[in-house]
């Protein structure tokens, strides 16, 4: 057997629309993948992989038995699977070790949290399908989370984290890949910093992430992610994955910043990430558009834009 | 079928029962009703078994019901299904810890109602059979509810039924209808109880033991038949 496993997802449309493309990953043993995407598409992943037999899922909803005490969970769990791991080293590894005699309904939620991942230390199966392991815990708790699926990795297991907290997946895993309408993106975090030190070297001390505002937070974007940037009276938006972020920046210094990255003025209210072009539509001699892979949306191109665009191109 | 699985399964699901007491009080139900009926003098068959039909459907079919629809209220039964444990050793370790229950509450009763019977054997293998069909009928039950409550709710016509169906054969003289009845194992076992306390013959007994064997028989093939299916998803 080889050192990668290969996992085929079908595709997953509602009423004819598809929401994710059918997919193939291949995952590496004694590895640890992260895959970030929205709820519907992680529900659908999830009970994908619960499908296949070489492959544990345990969910977020996973109950627990509440009148049970720790240790006699643990017990009863042993005798389910029959591990190799003895009781002390499974309460150090959790730190759980003052709280053995604890019925579960008296424990925080963290630490319910953290039982459920019992059950991926004791089956042997060789893939581990971990939903939210991160979910609502404090730093500290992380942290022990972490030792956890560093354990599992020792273990020569491949774990896969579903979440759509971009952040903690990128903790916790040593490849990331994003799920979106297009199909299953490798989020290659060496390729951004090496990006990153480039750029560093002509500018110094400034690093190319686009912030932007939702909902009360700052969130901060990799010009590669972004789709096209649209400017409605005088609100500038920036579209990743068909997702409008406003932005406090202006197109000027939008279009300042991102034409390094492959970025194009297409328009005078609109920016696009050339990367993501798949057609150039012409409606009549003055009217064009661009059509972008990820999403559906079309994005208009002046006229006298053409020109450079097939200069950029080289058309 | 895995031993060390089948003894998990029973020692949590104990320990579950023994400490949820809005359960596991039902035990006391047959056997205060058995110390009630020894109190107050009653000594007739009927009497006797009252207590006795009782504790099947209130303890060993509620008991059954609730610990798989306590399962599934909690989001539990899943992981279950998914550990290595077959549903075999699921229903096994659940079922065992349920006749151990049931085999207490029994003895108990009969010995709190003053029941003495001429032939402890035959009517032992009659109780044997029954504790089987019962825990196959709250089996059965647990498909259909999802919590302890819709539980409690679902036990109320099956105890009607079970518990007090015999009472029906009373009144079968103004309601020949009513004389189905006779065909309820509770009534059966009766009809057994009575039987053995005479001169018996050989089909005086088997009728009835084999009538509840065929009950036993035809509700485990359907809970099988329905858990396989409803299981699949």
């Amino acid at each position: 057997m080889n050192s990668k496993l290969a996992i085929t997802i079908d595709s997953f449309t509602v009423e004819g629309n598809i929401i994710s493309p059918s997919i193939e990953m291949y995952f590496e043993k004694g590895s640890i993948s992260g895959i970030y995407s929205d709820v519907a598409k992680l529900n659908f992943l999830a009970s994908q992989f619960a499908l296949n037999p070489l492959i544990h899922t345990e969910l977020r909803n996973n109950g627990i038995y509440n009148r049970l005490t720790v240790n006699e969970y643990i017990n009863f769990l042993k005798g389910l699977y029959s591990p190799s791991i003895t009781n002390g080293d499974l309460l150090t590894l959790l730190e759980m070790n003052d709280k053995k005699k604890a019925r579960l309904h008296n424990l925080s939620n963290a630490e319910k949290q953290r039982l459920r991942l019992i059950h991926c230390l004791m089956n042997d199966k060789p893939m581990q399908v971990i939903e939210e392991p991160f979910q609502n815990l404090d730093e500290h708790a992380k942290t022990i989370v972490i030792n956890i699926l560093g354990a599992l990795k020792k273990l020569q297991k491949t774990v896969i984290i579903l979440s759509n907290n971009m952040e903690d997946i990128l903790t916790a895993s040593d490849s990331v890949f994003r799920l979106d309408a297009s199909g299953l993106q490798v989020v290659d975090v060496k390729e951004e910093e090496t990006a990153a030190l480039e750029k560093n070297e002509i500018t110094p001390f400034r690093v190319e992430k686009i912030p932007t505002k939702r909902n009360e937070r700052i969130i901060l974007f990799n010009p590669p992610e972004i789709d096209y940037i649209e400017s409605v009276e005088g609100q500038v938006s920036v579209y990743v994955s068909g997702e409008p972020y406003p932005t406090s920046l202006t197109l000027n210094e939008l279009e300042q910043k991102l034409t390094p990255f492959g970025f194009f003025r297409c328009h005078r209210s609109y920016i696009v990430n050339l990367q993501k072009v798949r057609e150039i539509t012409t409606w009549t001699r003055n009217s064009y558009s661009l059509s972008l892979h990820a999403s559906k949306a079309v994005v208009p191109l002046s006229k006298n834009k053409l020109v450079e665009l097939k200069r950029i191109i080289g058309i | 079928m895995n031993l060390i699985r089948i003894q998990a399964i029973f020692m949590k699901d104990y320990k579950e029962f023994s400490r949820n007491y809005a359960v596991s009080t039902m035990v006391l139900l047959p056997l205060i009703m058995a110390f009630i009926y020894n109190k107050t003098g009653v000594d007739s068959m009927q009497a006797y078994f009252l207590p006795i039909n009782l504790a099947f459907v209130a303890v060993t079919s509620f008991v059954q019901c609730c610990l798989i629809a306590e399962e599934k209220e909690r989001n539990t039964l899943r992981s279950l299904m998914l550990s290595p444990a077959s549903l075999l050793d699921i229903l096994l370790g659940k079922s065992l810890l349920v006749f151990s229950i049931t085999a207490l509450t029994i003895m108990l009763s009969i010995f709190l109602v003053g029941y003495n019977p001429a032939n402890w054997l035959i009517i032992a293998t009659a109780l044997f059979l029954s504790a089987v069909f019962y825990i196959g009928l709250g089996t059965l039950c647990a498909l259909f509810t999802k919590t302890i409550l819709e539980a409690s709710v679902a036990i109320l016509p099956i105890m009607l039924i079970f518990s007090f169906g015999p009472f029906a054969l009373q009144l079968s003289g103004t309601y020949p209808i009513l004389q189905i009845a006779e065909w309820l194992p509770s009534a059966q076992i009766i009809i057994l109880a009575v039987s053995i306390e005479h001169v018996f013959t050989a089909t005086e007994i088997l009728a009835p033991i084999i009538l509840i064997l065929v009950w036993s028989i035809i509700i485990w093939f359907f809970t099988i038949i329905l858990y396989k299916k409803r299981m699949v998803d």
